[in-house]
């Protein structure tokens, strides 16, 4: 009797039986390229906010408006919900709400107080980058908002309203450029 | 004979041969270590988008300049989370159910009243921020030069 057989079965020379692993390392090494090619690693600071997604969008694209530009601070308005597809009316109400404000990573939560911190804060920001020479003209200073297409108008306004009293000019509001 | 300086003769060279032996380098780490890297891509990554910003200027609080409103672009919605009607006061009172209705209309008043027609977007409490983003996209799409928000309307 032999001592093995092939894979095919019946009476074929004794030998050993592998696997072939190369194509596999192939097809793996390509979706691993393709991973690190077309995908960004979540951070803290976005993890949580889907961007309003206009039809034709008419702004300019993030990168090119903060190429060279170390002066701005990014105010997130993230929702309760982190569910993206709903149907269920408690969780559409539920998303419409907004859990906190966050300036910089850092979270401010959601009060009647809520645009007097974020103003302060701004200011902060402003003082910090002009003392560390990254602001060379105070007006070049913006306010981005990336505030979730979900959270309700009156979750927005405190921001707005922030900026304006802490006498930024140039306010800028985030979403997706994708068509 | 011997002389004493004796040459060990020494069997002639031959090939030794060899047993075929295939040399591969273990692979099942190489993979394993590369189905964690391939998880951890698909867990911890999201498909890219690319990100736009609408660039805006703010007036000094109570300071706007937008005091004669030709255009008000109301957001009206009846539930929270529902999309938003696009109610706009000119002229005329006209009612849109889609950004891109709205689009058109503007490109209308621009052509009638021109880009320097100050617009304003007044959004009710519980409008979605998406449709308040809508309504200002297609206002700087048209390139109206003086478009500002409003408090929120109740």
């Amino acid at each position: 009797m032999s001592g093995s057989s092939s894979v095919y079965g019946g009476h074929g020379p004794a030998g050993d039986v592998s696997f072939n692993y190369t194509p596999l390392v192939d097809v793996t090494f390509n979706l691993i390229i393709y991973f690190v090619l077309t995908s960004q690693i979540s951070t803290a600071n976005d993890a949580r906010v889907f961007l309003p997604k206009p039809n034709v969008f008419a702004g300019e694209t993030s990168a090119k408006i903060r190429e060279g530009q170390q002066g701005y601070t990014v105010i997130s308005v993230l929702s309760k919900s982190i569910k993206t597809k709903d149907e269920d009316p408690a969780e559409i109400a539920k998303a419409s709400e907004a859990e906190r404000y966050e300036i910089d990573g850092v979270p401010v939560p959601i009060s009647d107080n809520a645009a007097g911190q974020l103003e302060n804060k701004i200011k902060e920001k402003r003082k910090s980058l002009k003392e560390a020479g990254l602001l060379k003209k105070p007006e070049d200073f913006f306010v981005e908002v990336r505030a979730d297409k979900r959270v309700q108008y009156r979750y927005v306004m405190p921001v707005i309203m922030a900026a304006a009293a802490a006498e930024v000019k140039k306010f800028n509001i985030t979403a997706i450029s994708d068509q | 004979m011997s002389n004493g300086n004796e040459e060990t003769l020494l069997p002639p060279f031959k090939k030794k041969h060899r047993s075929k032996v295939k040399i591969s380098p273990p692979l099942l780490p190489l993979i394993d270590v590369m189905f964690t890297l391939l998880m951890f891509f698909l867990v911890a990554a999201r498909a890219i988008t690319t990100e736009g910003m609408l660039p805006s200027n703010l007036p000094e609080v109570g300071k706007s300049n937008m005091t004669a409103v030709a255009v008000r672009i109301s957001l009206v919605s009846d539930a929270a989370g529902r999309p938003a009607v696009y109610q706009v006061e000119g002229e005329s009172r006209r009612e849109f159910q889609t950004a891109e209705q709205l689009h058109v209309y503007l490109e209308e008043i621009k052509k009638r009243l021109g880009p320097d027609t100050p617009i304003k977007i007044s959004p009710q409490s519980l409008v979605r921020w998406e449709d308040v983003v809508n309504a200002f996209n297609q206002a700087q799409r048209v390139q109206f030069k003086k478009v500002g928000f409003e408090r929120f309307n109740g």
